[in-house]
């Protein structure tokens, strides 16, 4: 869930920017010119899967995905997050500016964390594995996500508690699809292409 | 009549980064609506379709009515009103209609800066100012291909529903999508190497070489000189 302009307080912000800055720039130092077009067609492909809405319930919840990006990408996710949040902002206003650097923060820290837990599975041959790392990616990186916007929002004022209790509760039903979704996704890839997924470590 | 479109990208970023600050950073109404009048005119000046925009907003502060509305019920501040079994919190209601105002100034002044320039132009004015040359590779790229892997799925999504694939709270379902995603992404890579080869075919050294120059106006001064003196009388008058 992106947080809006104008809520938070000005150090979050800045201590956002500043977090999201240091990902970008191990994440690019990390990223050779080979793989630039690489990485910008991933950060269209996530881009555009997020547009993706799936059933859930009586609604439906759109897919994040970042999980996967990350488990893909390791510190590459930030400057690949960073470009597609920034898309969004000029293209449909969703966040803004300010927020930016807080809104990559929360979607690509847990989602490298996913990376480095993951790291290991990936190398398995075994179905089982690649199922755990998929249900493992997407719980630790939805989820994490989800804490961080309530941490966020339980830090800016006592008036966000409940709410912030709420967001945590509706990022559940995400981390629960996007646990099959990344799990298919890499059985699918195993199959397909495997060098991908050694690429990735 | 002064239009922002032949405003310097460059200048228009800085300044509604300063802005975006600033307004961001109100702690309060009469700050908040100080700089309203400055969003008004570059509203003005960007001949921008007011009702589009207005439309924009409602969508884009969807999170934001979620906000007020938990905000209105739960939070259980010193002044409530009852209504019936609830109890409705004014300062609730006050705080995030404040956050509401805060919120609609920047993304008007958002749309209506960035809206009266290319993309590509506003991209080219990030790498003019010192945003790190493989990011501003990869922003282009990405803006490139957007529509490009938009269209690969909405062909697959075609393709499932000729099928017969209807979309339902089912494994089936979910796996139906993580396989469309699956084959944007073989999709995504085999292009990357495509794009890859074709650039090394031309002589990409790691730099985009730039033809054209920005160069600073008579407007543009006049604009950013206008523009710092209005945000620091607001920061001085609330100082």
């Amino acid at each position: 869930m992106h947080i809006s302009e104008g809520v938070l307080p000005g150090s979050l912000l800045v201590a956002g920017w500043v977090l999201t800055a240091l990902g970008t720039y191990v994440g690019l130092r990390r990223l050779d010119d080979r793989r630039i077009p690489l990485a910008a067609l991933l950060s269209s492909a996530f881009f555009v899967a997020s547009l993706i809405h799936v059933p859930a319930g009586p609604t439906s919840v759109h897919l994040v995905l970042n999980g996967l990006a990350g488990i893909l990408l390791g510190w590459a996710v930030f400057p690949v997050l960073l470009t597609a949040l920034f898309l969004q902002a000029v293209l449909f206003q969703f966040g803004g500016l300010t927020v930016l650097g807080v809104n990559t923060f929360n979607m690509a820290f847990p989602a490298l964390i996913a990376y480095y837990l993951c790291k290991r599975l990936l190398q398995s041959e075994k179905k089982f594995s690649l199922t755990v790392a998929g249900v493992l990616s997407s719980f630790v990186a939805i989820m994490g996500a989800g804490l961080l916007v309530s941490l966020e929002l339980f830090f800016t004022g006592e008036a966000f508690k409940k709410t912030a209790e709420i967001v945590f509760l509706a990022h559940l039903p995400v981390a629960f699809i996007e646990a099959f979704i990344n799990s298919f996704t890499l059985l699918f890839l195993k199959r397909a292409v495997p060098e991908v997924l050694k690429e990735a470590v | 009549m002064f239009s922002l479109a032949v405003i310097d990208p460059r200048v228009k970023v800085v300044v509604l980064f300063l802005f975006s600050w600033g307004i961001a950073l109100s702690p309060d109404f009469s700050t908040a609506l100080s700089y309203l009048p400055f969003v008004c005119l570059s509203l003005v000046a960007a001949k921008g379709r007011i009702l589009k925009l207005l439309k924009l907003l409602f969508v884009a502060n969807t999170f934001l009515l979620f906000l007020v509305v938990t905000m209105v019920f739960t939070y259980e501040s010193p002044r409530t009103v009852k209504v019936g079994a609830l109890s409705l919190s004014v300062d609730g209601l006050v705080y995030g209609l404040l956050l509401l105002l805060k919120s609609s100034l920047i993304l008007l002044l958002t749309a209506s800066f960035l809206s009266t320039s290319s993309a590509f132009t506003v991209f080219h004015a990030l790498h003019h100012l010192r945003l790190p040359a493989n990011l501003c590779q990869i922003l282009f790229f990405t803006y490139r291909y957007v529509h490009t892997v938009k269209e690969e799925y909405e062909t697959m999504v075609k393709a499932a529903k000729c099928r017969g694939f209807r979309p339902e709270n089912s494994v089936r379902t979910y796996r139906t999508f993580a396989n469309i995603v699956a084959n944007l992404l073989v999709k995504s890579y085999k292009r990357a190497d495509r794009v890859y080869k074709a650039m090394l075919c031309r002589g990409f050294r790691g730099t985009f070489p730039v033809y054209h120059h920005f160069s600073l106006k008579r407007e543009d001064i006049i604009f950013v000189v206008s523009s710092l003196f209005y945000f620091t009388a607001v920061v001085l008058w609330k100082f």
